[in-house]
């Protein structure tokens, strides 16, 4: 292991593999995509492969799931947002599981990179534009001139609040990456201090590792669930633009 | 009207039964709980630094179309921390965020905005 606390982020083909220029090896970070897809399986689709009606345990878990995120977006959204609950979803349990193995040791956290969150972040901003003008036509621009004001400081307004949407993705993204990238990197800090110290003082900052994995635990779901949270909100403005 | 304010005081009412017989989470209490000074002031920072660099960004790419630098880019960065600062006042207001399970986006901005007569019929709660 290197005493690098970044070198945890570097991303490492585990199979090469190109077409042309184009790197499309398989490395770590696919890996850990695919083993979030994976347990996202088995975690909904093993239970409810004999789903009962008065369920069990694990189908109690899987029925949790998605109760909170059908939650969320019938209160942010309302009735309308029903049927962006698959997208919402998707997005809310590939965030969870990919920070929560990523909490695991030796493994890969691919939403620390802002590339992966960033994907993401537009993948919402788009769905939210297309849905808006295919909900509402051109009346959807009228999210950026809010109606009631002196005629002049729509000059100001307009660019700003267009600026202002067009911000959404990458405060999303920043969000989640930052916050991940952060957590990860106390905790190697302070496994460094554990290994540098040495003898019977070096658990010390391993205890206090163990609490900072338990609020790294609180992070990576909190993270999910604003993630979430705001794409429920920014749907929002796509079924009813007015403000 | 005076129909309204009846329903309103009665959920209003309602609502500080339910807290009081504890059957509900008094929202307006775990609220504060939820998120720590750290994340919101990494919120904060985010906000206004994405409405910085996409006006940066935006300024940068026009002068690269219109070989105007750097009048754009100067004009649009000020937009972009205009647009940053518009982030964060929704954000401290609560007018297009909501934090807290169960929270919806528009009580909190009625509730902010006292504005209790917009003629908006909000969707009622449970699915």
């Amino acid at each position: 292991m290197s005493a690098n606390p970044l070198e945890q982020f570097v991303i490492k083909p585990i199979i090469p593999f190109k077409i042309g220029d184009m790197d499309l090896s398989f490395t770590n970070s696919s890996l850990f995509m695919v083993l979030t897809l994976l347990t996202a399986a088995l975690i909904m689709l093993v239970p409810m492969y004999r789903a009962s009606l008065i369920p069990n345990r694990r189908q109690n878990i899987s029925e949790m799931l998605y109760e909170l995120v059908h939650g969320i977006v019938y209160d942010v959204v309302g009735s309308d947002g029903v049927k962006y609950i698959p997208l919402v979803f998707t997005l809310f349990i590939s965030v969870l599981l990919g920070n929560l193995l990523g909490l695991l040791p030796y493994a890969f956290t691919f939403t620390s990179h802002i590339v992966v969150t960033g994907a993401m972040g537009l993948l919402v901003i788009l769905v939210v534009t297309i849905m808006g003008f295919v909900n509402h036509g051109w009346h959807f621009l009228g999210l950026f001139a809010p109606s009631g004001l002196p005629k002049p400081i729509y000059l100001i307004l307009v660019p700003i609040e267009i600026i202002s949407f067009l911000s959404r993705p990458i405060t999303l993204a920043v969000r989640l990456c930052a916050n991940m990238v952060a957590g990860h990197t106390v905790l190697k800090v302070f496994a460094l201090f554990s290994v540098l110290v040495g003898g019977v003082l070096g658990i010390l900052p391993a205890i206090f590792n163990a609490l900072i994995v338990s609020l790294e635990l609180l992070v990576a779901v909190l993270q999910a669930y604003i993630f979430t949270i705001l794409t429920c909100i920014y749907i929002k403005d796509a079924v009813e633009p007015h403000h | 009207m005076a129909d309204d304010q009846r329903e309103e005081e009665f959920d209003r009412k309602l609502q500080q039964a339910l807290v009081r017989e504890e059957l509900v989470e008094d929202k307006s209490k775990t609220e504060a709980a939820d998120l720590s000074g750290l994340g919101y002031g990494m919120r904060l920072a985010t906000e206004f630094l994405g409405g910085t660099f996409v006006g940066l960004g935006i300024g940068y790419v026009l002068d690269r179309l219109f070989d105007t630098s750097p009048v754009l880019l100067l004009i649009f960065t000020f937009l972009g921390f205009g647009a940053g600062m518009l982030n964060i006042y929704r954000f401290v207001m609560k007018m297009d965020d909501s934090i807290g399970v169960n929270r919806p986006a528009y009580l909190t901005e009625a509730e902010q905005t006292g504005r209790s007569d917009t003629g908006e019929n909000p969707p009622k709660n449970s699915p």
